[in-house]
């Protein structure tokens, strides 16, 4: 075991393989990848389209199952989990930014930030207090009443943010959260993600094809044909 | 809460196709009430026809006045019953009528219509104290005068006060208007009983109507009198016995709207299914975001079903209202029982309120069902967009 996996790993992969049949033939995207990703990282994953960024990032945030291999995320072996205890899991553990920010048009941007506390057991107050913080950590507390259509992307990407903070989950996942927005609203939103992992010590893994946003992590590992690119 | 408000704006951000779709739930809902308004309508006014503590005496095996025949003798000893009411000026309350059912040409559009006439004698208004004069006056014995129901007295024009009646080659003026509460007597004309048996060549009663001095007391009266072999007559409570003369019209309305409420819901269903499918096809990549944030499928289902639920209630208080508008509505067709031209109204109840709006939210309900589950069963990944890259 590395010495970073020593400092209490927060993800944990062993001989992960995903493979997809397509048109009767087997395409596999991940193959048997092995790595740790110690607490507090914020890791870049690069590579071209294709690479199987996405489906690695899915697996660890278990929306999607590995073919074989173990995850291991937060202390739970994803294999065991039923797919209920799944979702359960990922309520608690998980605060996924979307590249396309996925907000729910007919709700605000309080509301939407409020989603993930529906599934906890906090009070209306309780959940109105979560959902002001998080808004003003990403800058928008004077947009809690505006609906998406209302706002740039850079400020939709920055209330995806904050509904993936609001929970105060384990890990962020974030795929391609750039990849809609200008190089001004990019470098607002690596900036934040920046500061979440400096400042309240979140790990986070952001999937990017783009280098100026992967620079912004700590460390960035490059996947090729399935393959993590094991650092030099 | 949150899930409320998400399903109520999902309805609302597509308010075309939900406005449509309440419409095609609402029609059917109007359809449901209105048809069960108008059964209950008629058998409320056929019910209320009638005094609780009246005994109707028809000849044995008659089911209708028409049909029944009591004779002079036999009406004179019937009424001498102890179980009958005495009146005030020693009169018995007991009245021996005839019913006629006559058609007539209607005055203003020269169409055919059924009349009800009945022979009977001012003691009728002893005998059934709930109906009143409400203009002129009661006929003189012995004379060719009538009064008329309050429904008549709306559908002919003839029939209105100091006007001229023909009927039986006769000439009837009406000198009276009189009120049964809405029930099938307003749908009446009524005049001297002597009068009309000599007009129409009768020499037999249809009926008689005793007032009972304990109406609890019917059962052993009508045992005693059905068993007497001096009389052969069947004895009916008296709303019971025109509540009876309702009962297929009132199935018949019931069973022919009902099937109309079946046929026109499986459309309403399917609009339903429509608009909560085209739903669950826009919102696909949603459905995906709500999974990954850690909702459950079970909680998808939820929240396509509240939607299309929510779609029923609003559609069932939609048809409820616009059939709220129909109440008190009268309208006028043949009781196919009597053969009798019958006013009767259509009238809501809370109980149908909740039928109707729970019928909606059934069908809201089933046409959400598959979208719902398909809605439950989609992978996130491909709800995502298939992004495996």
């Amino acid at each position: 075991m590395s010495d970073a996996a020593m400092v209490d790993p927060v993800v944990s992969l062993h001989n992960v393989t995903k493979t997809y049949i397509r048109g009767g033939t087997e395409v596999s995207v991940i193959r048997d990848l092995s790595f740790v990703i110690p607490a507090g990282t914020f890791l870049a994953i690069m590579g071209p389209s294709g690479s199987g960024k996405s489906t690695l990032l899915n697996v660890m945030a278990g929306i999607d199952r590995p073919t074989s291999g173990s995850v291991v995320v937060a202390g739970t072996r994803l294999e065991q989990l039923s797919e209920g205890e799944m979702a359960r899991w990922r309520a608690r553990h998980i605060g996924y930014v979307f590249q396309t920010y996925n907000l729910i048009p007919v709700l605000t941007a309080a509301e939407n930030v409020e989603l993930p506390l529906a599934l906890t057991h906090l009070t209306r107050r309780e959940r109105a207090d979560h959902v002001k913080t998080a808004l003003r950590l990403v800058g928008l507390a004077d947009r809690m009443d505006h609906y998406p259509r209302q706002l740039s992307g850079g400020q939709e990407q920055r209330v995806g943010v904050a509904r993936a903070i609001v929970s105060d989950p384990t890990m962020i996942l974030a795929d391609e959260p750039t990849g809609n927005l200008d190089r001004e609203s990019a470098d607002d939103i690596l900036t934040l993600l920046a500061r979440l992992n400096r400042e309240l010590g979140k790990t986070i893994v952001m999937v990017t094809h783009d280098p100026r946003a992967a620079e912004r992590a700590q460390m960035i590992r490059h996947l090729e044909k399935g393959l993590l690119e094991m650092p030099p | 809460m949150l899930w409320s408000v998400y399903s109520l704006r999902n309805l609302w951000a597509r308010r075309v196709t939900t406005l449509l779709t309440l419409s095609g739930l609402g029609l059917v809902v109007f359809v449901f009430v209105a048809i069960l308004m108008l059964a209950h309508g008629l058998e409320r006014t056929m019910g209320r026809t009638g005094d609780p503590s009246n005994a109707i005496l028809l000849s044995k095996g008659a089911l209708s006045e028409i049909e029944s025949s009591l004779s002079r003798d036999q009406t004179g000893v019937l009424a001498a019953q102890l179980d009958v009411v005495t009146l005030e000026d020693h009169q018995v309350a007991a009245v021996r009528e005839i019913a006629l059912q006559l058609t007539l040409r209607k005055q203003d559009r020269g169409s055919l219509a059924s009349l009800s006439v009945r022979g009977s004698s001012p003691v009728a208004f002893a005998v059934r104290p709930r109906l009143r004069i409400v203009q002129g006056r009661v006929w003189q014995p012995g004379t060719t005068e009538v009064i008329v129901g309050s429904q008549v007295a709306r559908q002919f024009p003839e029939a209105r006060l100091a006007e001229t009646l023909r009927f039986g080659r006769r000439e009837w003026t009406v000198v009276g208007i009189f009120e049964a509460e809405g029930s099938g007597f307003d749908s009446e004309v009524w005049g001297d009983v002597d009068q009309m048996m000599t007009t129409f060549h009768r020499t037999a009663f249809s009926s008689m109507t005793l007032r009972l001095a304990d109406p609890d007391g019917l059962p052993a009266f009508k045992a005693r009198l059905e068993h007497d072999p001096r009389f052969k007559v069947s004895v009916k409570r008296e709303p019971e016995y025109y509540e009876g003369k309702a009962e297929g019209l009132a199935r018949l309305i019931r069973v022919t709207g009902l099937f109309l409420t079946v046929v026109f819901s499986v459309g309403a269903i399917l609009g339903a299914t429509m608009t909560m499918s085209a739903s669950v096809a826009h919102r696909t990549t949603e459905i995906g975001t709500l999974r990954t944030l850690g909702f459950t499928r079970s909680h998808i289902l939820q929240a396509f079903l509240l939607e299309s639920i929510l779609l029923g209630l609003a559609g069932g208080l939609l048809g409820v209202a616009a059939a709220a508008l129909l109440n008190r509505v009268t309208i006028s067709t043949v009781n196919w029982d009597t053969g009798a031209e019958l006013a009767f109204g259509f009238h809501l109840t809370p109980g149908m309120v909740g039928e109707g709006v729970l019928f909606a939210v059934f069908m809201g309900l089933i046409g959400g069902l598959v979208p719902a589950a398909r809605a439950a069963r989609l992978e996130i990944v491909q709800a995502l967009g298939e992004r495996t890259a």
